[in-house]
């Protein structure tokens, strides 16, 4: 058995190593001055409603992929709640505190977490930034809290936590309706509206990253918990 | 501006949404009505593509290579009305299936299969109208997490290790697939199927994309020897899901297998990587029907069966790869059979797996043996079973029929007679093991047998059977159904001559 073992790792690894290899030469063929896409990028930044080029990309010019990805990670989020007996984290005990000084951190922490969070998701129309660096730091400031022993507000993951999770794959398809409604393309925005459409979206889609991180780590945890206590019953 | 286009992508996705955060009474029956309109909204897509050809959409309204565009040909269209139907018809089992899961555990399964189902619904009809190759990324990442959702619905240990190993292959097949389009991305700057189907050309580039693509797209198509997590993840779902995994799930990456090989890898392929596509299925057909007539279990039989059956998709390559014939007719012909092997393996497929949900419920186990006696008991669905069974089989007049004898007659007439062999020997086997399914339901029932405690609902064994008769009927009205996978010209040849 141990003998296979090792024939499987020295042929697995000739094999990745000549993967590499093979792979390393196809990428040597492509063109050195890559055409790409950043000229087509620059000449409709001005009606993409915002000024920094990767939120034109992910909020505009590809901003149906970004849909369907917020559409993944409710999906993942979904995953989670098949694992707790409602569609909220209110099943998930709350950690013993056990440490003062870092519960107190915490609480002084949050406040500038939620205030960077904002800034992130502000500073995105101009400067990097956006919908998913926001909600990561909005989502981890709530793990934070978790881990350190606060209940979380009963609403946020009570009644409202599927809502949160559901709201910015929700946000870009109200916006796509409406616009369907009024007759014009899929999710394409009228220039002048560009703008705050995206910071709509985008705000939805900040609290949505953050519950699903939330749900991510938070629920699966219990889940942890409960597997090392069945034995006991 | 394409109204029912734009329907048909947002109605299921809204209406996931709206089941996921409805209270539990209203779930069922909210899914019912979201799928009569998700299923009208694809028929009106279907039926502009009849009427105006191909159909585009410009998401936001720039247009490729700066957005991304979503077109919608016969190839589509047939797609769009084959998940109509199995869509439709798995609502209505699943809305009385899902009844008796009514505490506890089971209660979370049924509550989260309906968004789960609708999101997936969604993510296939985004499948079929894109036209953007990190689009269908995106895409088959939406359809693998909702997949391996509904496969660990009822969160048993049997199903969560098989829906861990689903998730692997899967993440692994994105992976390779992501790489792909990277590499492609990295040459030609452009990520649209239109223009990269013009702009591709013969390169060690190209060509390494094309590996990696075609080996994470067959992963996830399960083509044998890739087709290990298969088996274990359509097995121990429950019924519909079985049904949805095997239908439709699947072929989603074999629809962008088509797509790439009749477009951007046109010029790439060589005869030796059709070959060898062409003996995996060869091999997919031997090994999987091997292991279908050695089953002890319905649901294992039924799922072995798919990855024999998912063998008959693989003939096309070697032909196309091969290009012995001027004009391209067999390659058309193989290309017409193959995507009616898609066609009413879905329908088929999908019956069998709801027969089987019916007969686990009447007899209270999905051992062969404890069948006996089904066909008294329940003479509807061991009937729906039978003409399934003859789909899959290929006999005339089934869909399977016009699909197998299309792909035999392109296999002849190219020259690469020895995969006959292979088409026929599978129809015999695919008896074979149809016989050994129903042996039993025939046979008396014996003393020590237990009772047959469960009852179905008529309404259920009427949605297996609608299932089966449609596969059937396909091949009584093929030709119609023919003209319109061709609607802008799909696989970008002619035909020649036939």
């Amino acid at each position: 058995m141990k003998g296979a073992g090792k024939a499987i790792r020295v042929y697995g690894l000739c094999a990745v190593v000549l993967l590499a290899i093979w792979l390393v030469r196809a990428v040597l063929a492509m063109p050195v001055e890559p055409g790409g896409l950043t000229g087509v990028v620059d000449a409709a930044m001005p009606q993409s409603g915002v000024k920094h080029p990767v939120t034109a990309v992910l909020l505009n010019f590809r901003g149906y992929d970004t849909w369907l990805e917020l559409g993944v990670l409710l999906l993942a989020a979904m995953g989670v709640l098949l694992f707790q007996p409602r569609n909220d984290l209110t099943a998930v005990r709350p950690l013993p505190p056990f440490d003062p000084v870092l519960t107190r951190a915490a609480v002084i922490l949050f406040p500038f977490a939620v205030l960077v969070s904002g800034y992130l998701l502000w500073v995105g129309k101009y400067a990097p930034g956006g919908a998913f660096q926001a909600g990561v730091v909005l989502g981890s400031v709530v793990i934070l809290l978790w881990l350190t022993g606060i209940r979380l507000p009963a609403p946020l993951i009570g009644r409202w936590f599927a809502p949160l999770l559901a709201v910015g794959f929700a946000s870009f398809m109200a916006v796509a309706a409406v616009l369907g409604f009024i007759g014009r393309e899929f999710l394409a925005y009228p220039p002048e509206q560009a703008g705050n459409l995206i910071l709509l979206i985008e705000s939805c889609a900040t609290l949505s990253i953050a519950a699903t991180m939330a749900a991510l780590i938070v629920g699966l945890r219990t889940q942890a918990q409960h597997a090392e206590e069945s034995p006991h019953g | 501006m394409n109204a029912a286009l734009q329907g048909s992508l947002l109605a299921p996705f809204a209406g996931a949404l709206l089941v996921l955060l409805v209270p539990e009474k209203l779930k069922a029956r909210i899914t019912l009505v979201v799928s009569l309109v998700t299923a009208g909204l694809a028929l009106g897509v279907v039926r502009e593509v009849m009427r105006d050809g191909v159909v585009h959409e410009r998401a936001g309204g720039w247009g490729a290579p700066l957005g991304i565009d979503l077109a919608a040909d016969g190839l589509s269209a047939i797609h769009l009305l084959m998940t109509a139907v199995v869509g439709l018809l798995l609502s209505l089992y699943a809305f009385y299936y899902f009844r008796s899961y009514d505490d506890g555990r089971k209660a979370r399964a049924r509550s989260l299969f309906w968004p789960f189902w609708l999101m997936l619904w969604g993510s296939m009809h985004a499948l079929f109208l894109s036209g953007d190759l990190f689009n269908l990324y995106v895409v088959l990442e939406l359809i693998g997490l909702a997949a391996i959702g509904l496969v660990i619905l009822t969160g048993s240990r049997e199903v969560l290790g098989a829906g861990m190993r689903y998730l692997m292959v899967a993440m692994a097949g994105s992976m390779s697939y992501l790489l792909g389009v990277v590499l492609l991305y990295g040459m030609y700057g452009t990520l649209d199927l239109g223009s990269l189907n013009a702009l591709a050309e013969a390169n060690p580039l190209t060509r390494a994309a094309c590996v990696v693509m075609t080996v994470g797209l067959l992963m996830k198509t399960a083509v044998f020897p890739l087709h290990f997590w298969l088996p274990p993840a359509h097995a121990s779902a429950t019924a519909p899901v079985s049904a949805l995994l095997s239908a439709l799930v699947v072929k989603g990456s074999f629809y962008i297998l088509l797509r790439l090989w009749f477009g951007v890898f046109a010029d790439v392929v060589t005869p030796a990587m059709g070959w060898l596509l062409g003996a995996m299925g060869a091999g997919a057909i031997l090994w999987g029907s091997y292991q279908a007539l050695r089953q002890a279990r319905l649901k294992m039989l039924i799922a072995h069966s798919t990855v024999a059956q998912l063998g008959y998709l693989m003939f096309l390559f070697p032909i196309v790869a091969g290009a012995m014939d001027a004009g391209g007719a067999y390659q058309l012909e193989a290309a017409k059979g193959t995507v009616y092997h898609v066609l009413s393996h879905a329908l088929a497929k999908a019956s069998l797996f709801l027969s089987a949900g019916l007969v686990m419920t009447a007899a209270g186990s999905d051992r062969l043996r404890d069948m006996r006696g089904l066909a008294e008991r329940l003479p509807l669905t061991i009937f729906t079973m039978a003409l399934a069974g003859v789909s899959l089989m290929g006999l005339p007049p089934s869909g399977g029929f016009i699909a197998k004898w299309l792909i035999a007659h392109a296999v002849l007439g190219s020259g690469q007679w020895w995969w006959i062999v292979f088409v026929v020997g599978g129809g015999l086997l695919t008896a074979g093991y149809m016989f050994l399914m129903l042996r039993s339901a025939f046979l008396e029932r014996q003393d020590g047998d237990p009772d047959l405690p469960g009852r179905v609902s008529p309404a259920m064994e009427y949605a297996a059977l609608a299932l089966a008769l449609a596969g059937v009927l396909i091949g009584i009205r093929a030709a119609g159904l023919l003209d319109i996978m061709m609607i802008g010209n799909p696989f970008g040849f002619t035909g020649g001559g036939l």
